[in-house]
């Protein structure tokens, strides 16, 4: 085995509906995303690859000695943050980690130093005091994410939505070689630093691609959606430069364009130029059935995928 | 880097947070008091020693004040999800939610035994074995109910409790006396004073151990499980 490999998937079966078994394995130091909504496998996936839930079979296996994640030994290996993280009542956010620390075995000097940086880094030296009920939802993920980070686990698994101002925190937790796992509703969500994204479909993951070709797909199936005043004749909109799918809708029309800044400068020129003002403009980004539709239409590229536990011949 | 300490105050914390869960709610005190206001309130009216029902009641309503609903709380849940991912967490939640309801009940109970020993030449051994065997099995019975049946197992407990103080022939029954862990202490304490009781102190002692060991191993392996999540 790939002494980089830190989670990897043995026979693992999300649904009783898939023929196959997932294939994943996350390399330490790298950043795999799962995208789905809440009806898709996406945070259940999540939750198993934390050991905090149970597939319908096969195992997930960790570390170096393929710890199943379930096992004892596997304990402090993973740290799994939930959006819904909860708190006992009236604890603050310093008894809070105080509490994660002296679990996670340090002593009191060593937590007073550990939990001050941790301050800064998370952002929370504000707040050290304030009941941990009592914060917004994005300080209450920064606090449990605070509390996983003791100490820094081999793997971390993140249950988003999560505020984007966490995403320098996890590339700095990726340079220190944890692999970092997060499951996010929606594209909107996912870190410009992950190197994969596993789109997740009902039952299970229906393709893993890299960053760059999710940025490449969401160009082409971005979705303008433009009203003009007064109306404009549909031949004229038609020879805007790179519109693909132009569909007529009240008051205006609904395109692909494979480049946006493009499109929206077109836009307005051929407003302009045509005496029109554009009354509305709504940018639509692909939706997940729209995303894997793309990629099953050029599946099999014959590509070795490094985050396929297949192609890496494990 | 790492030490000891860390575990005592991990255990000190979720004393704490325990104790200030259990007496912040307005039913701690019912919870304490439901089993002897009962009974003494039952028709009829017990004719049980008020000091002897009150040594056995407090073994098993002061645990029971302190894990009705502790199972199914935030605070447990929370504790739960931030301890049991560590290699120490399991010990470090379990050790101190047990220890509390047991010395909530064993510490009272033992210094009113003490009291009412007062009176007697000598204690028997049997009363200082019988009292926290009966607490354990007090705790882990909570425990188990709180896990299986959450409402009609805190009815069961409370009734159990109660039966003690009934003085209808029945309750002299050497079945009744051994099938209701809930009255050992009592019996123990009747065959004491050498009224009552259906067997000898050591029958109760042994019936105390073995459940009280048993079923805390029982109570443990379901609190030791990691809570699954279920994603919303």
């Amino acid at each position: 085995m790939d002494s980089s490999v830190q989670l990897i998937t043995d026979e693992l079966y999300l649904s009783n509906k898939t023929a196959d078994p997932l294939e994943l394995a996350v390399l330490a130091g790298s950043m795999l995303i799962l995208l789905g909504d809440q009806n898709t496998i996406a945070p259940k996936l999540a939750a198993i690859l934390a050991g905090r839930s149970s597939p319908v079979s096969g195992r997930v296996l960790i570390g170096e000695q393929h710890l199943d994640v379930m096992s004892h030994d596997a304990r402090g290996l993973t740290a799994y943050v939930s959006a819904s993280f909860s708190c006992p009542g009236g604890v603050t956010v310093s008894g809070y980690l105080e509490l994660a620390a002296a679990a996670a075995g340090f002593s009191g000097k060593d937590s007073e130093e550990i939990l001050s940086q941790l301050y800064n880094w998370c952002s929370l030296t504000d707040y050290r005091d304030t009941p941990v009920e009592d914060l917004s939802a994005d300080l209450r993920f920064f606090t449990g994410f605070a509390a996983a980070c003791l100490p820094v686990p081999k793997v971390l698994i993140l249950q988003g939505p999560f505020p984007i101002d966490l995403h320098p925190l996890l590339e700095d937790l990726c340079d220190s070689n944890c692999a970092v796992v997060a499951s996010v509703p929606g594209l909107e969500y996912v870190p410009q630093s992950s190197q994969r994204i596993a789109l997740c479909s009902k039952y299970s993951v229906a393709h893993i691609i890299r960053f760059q070709e999710l940025a490449d797909a969401c160009s082409s199936l971005i979705r303008v959606r433009v009203l003009f005043f007064p109306a404009l004749p549909r031949s004229v909109m038609e020879s805007l430069k790179g519109a693909r799918n132009i569909i007529a809708v009240e008051g205006g029309y609904q395109f692909n364009h494979s480049n946006l800044s493009a499109a929206v400068t077109n836009l307005a020129n051929l407003a302009r130029a045509n005496s029109r003002q554009i009354a509305g403009l709504e940018i639509r980004s692909p939706s997940s059935e729209e995303l894997m539709d793309f990629f099953s239409e050029d599946e099999d590229t014959g590509e070795v995928d490094l985050f396929c536990g297949e192609d890496l011949d494990i | 880097m790492r030490g000891r300490s860390g575990h005592l105050r991990t255990w000190i914390r979720v004393l704490q947070l325990m104790s200030e869960w259990a007496v912040n709610r307005q039913a701690f005190l019912w919870i304490l008091l439901a089993a002897p206001v009962a009974a003494w309130i039952f028709p009829g009216q017990t004719r049980v020693d008020p000091l002897t029902l009150l040594i056995s009641c407090v073994a098993y309503a002061a645990p029971a004040a302190f894990l009705m609903g502790w199972p199914e709380s935030t605070a447990r849940k929370a504790l739960a999800e931030l301890l049991f991912p560590s290699k120490s967490g399991k010990v470090a939640l379990l050790l101190p939610e047990i220890a509390l309801p047991f010395l909530a009940g064993v510490l009272p109970s033992l210094v009113l035994a003490a009291l009412w020993g007062m009176r007697l030449d000598i204690i028997p051994w049997q009363l200082w074995v019988v009292i926290p065997f009966s607490t354990m099995t007090a705790v882990s019975l909570l425990f188990i109910l709180e896990e299986y049946l959450p409402f009609s197992g805190r009815i069961l407990f409370l009734m159990a409790l109660m039966s003690q103080a009934v003085s209808a022939a029945w309750t002299l029954s050497p079945v009744f006396q051994l099938l209701i862990p809930h009255g050992y202490i009592l019996w123990t304490l009747r065959w004491i004073e050498g009224s009552g009781a259906a067997f000898h102190g050591d029958i109760y002692v042994f019936f105390a151990v073995l459940e009280g060991i048993g079923l805390l191993l029982l109570a443990s392996r379901i609190l030791s499980r990691m809570p699954e999540i279920q994603p919303d």
